[in-house]
């Protein structure tokens, strides 16, 4: 099992500091390009939405860890953000015609849709959100 | 349709406006613009595509095809200017196409719901060919 860490806590300098932390790890473990991709994509969005709507655009801290195990990827990230289950919130309407459709909103449906499982979990400090994702070897 | 001069100017301005994080190449065919983005769109180059793609719909631009072929990752803050972009041109009475997706990017577009709000076809030619058909 390889588990891998960075923390986060410039909301400007966040995403591409965890995209290149990522991308060198999947590359390094040989991990299926769509799996690169999910991975790169549901951290992004969850990266984003707590610097947004948990920090307000502010600086705070954010854990990422990356676990490889056998042919299984698991993303956690925690925060010292307010609780937030994020999981709570409504799917969009992604059949809504296209006068009808909101501009946002389709951070976390990503996740669910991309990731096999989503936990969310409150710890002593903040969020907790493990995504896990399996492929075939 | 915009006088010779006037499009090489506007050209030059997109060029500029874009050419921080994500590069979009952009040329037309008649009146349909092709614009081509090079890179991830992603929470940190969404803003170079859409600063780009509102600049050239407020200068006159109302069919708009956007080439993929070079976007190998595309990311919620990306669907969120595709809408922008397909919503502002629909209120102008024009539309944006797009063309030529991978399939990881492909994936993203049949997920989110976008492809029943925004054409989507297997490259320039058909999509530029469709504005004509469609009139």
């Amino acid at each position: 099992m390889a588990t891998h860490q960075i923390e986060l806590s410039d909301p400007k300098k966040a995403v591409p500091i965890l995209s290149e932390f990522l991308s060198d790890i999947l590359a390094e473990e040989q991990v299926p390009f769509e799996i690169e991709n999910a991975m790169q994509l549901c951290a992004e969005e969850a990266v984003v939405n707590i610097f947004k709507h948990g920090y307000k655009g502010a600086e705070g801290p954010v854990r990422v860890r990356f676990t490889l195990d056998d042919n299984r990827v698991i993303l956690e990230i925690e925060d010292e953000a307010p609780f937030f289950n994020p999981l709570t919130l409504p799917s969009p309407d992604v059949d809504a015609e296209l006068d009808e459709r909101k501009i946002g909103g389709l951070g976390v449906y990503l996740i669910r849709s991309l990731m096999d499982d989503v936990r969310y979990q409150e710890t002593p400090k903040g969020n907790c959100l493990v995504m896990e994702k399996s492929f075939s070897g | 349709m915009t006088s010779e001069n006037t499009e090489i100017n506007l050209l030059h301005t997109l060029r500029k406006e874009a050419g921080s994080a994500l590069k979009v190449d952009i040329w037309y065919e008649g009146e349909i613009w092709v614009f081509h983005p090079v890179g991830s769109i992603d929470t940190g180059t969404c803003g170079d595509l859409e600063v780009t793609l509102i600049e050239g719909i407020q200068q006159g631009m109302r069919w708009i095809v956007l080439d993929m072929t070079d976007v190998r990752y595309i990311s919620s803050a990306g669907i969120r200017v595709l809408i922008l972009g397909a919503k502002t041109l629909k209120q102008k009475n024009g539309e944006l196409k797009l063309s030529t997706l991978n399939k990881t990017v492909e994936e993203i577009i049949q997920m989110t719901g976008l492809k029943k709000v925004i054409p989507v076809y297997p490259d320039n030619q058909s999509a530029i060919h469709s504005f004509s058909t469609k009139e």
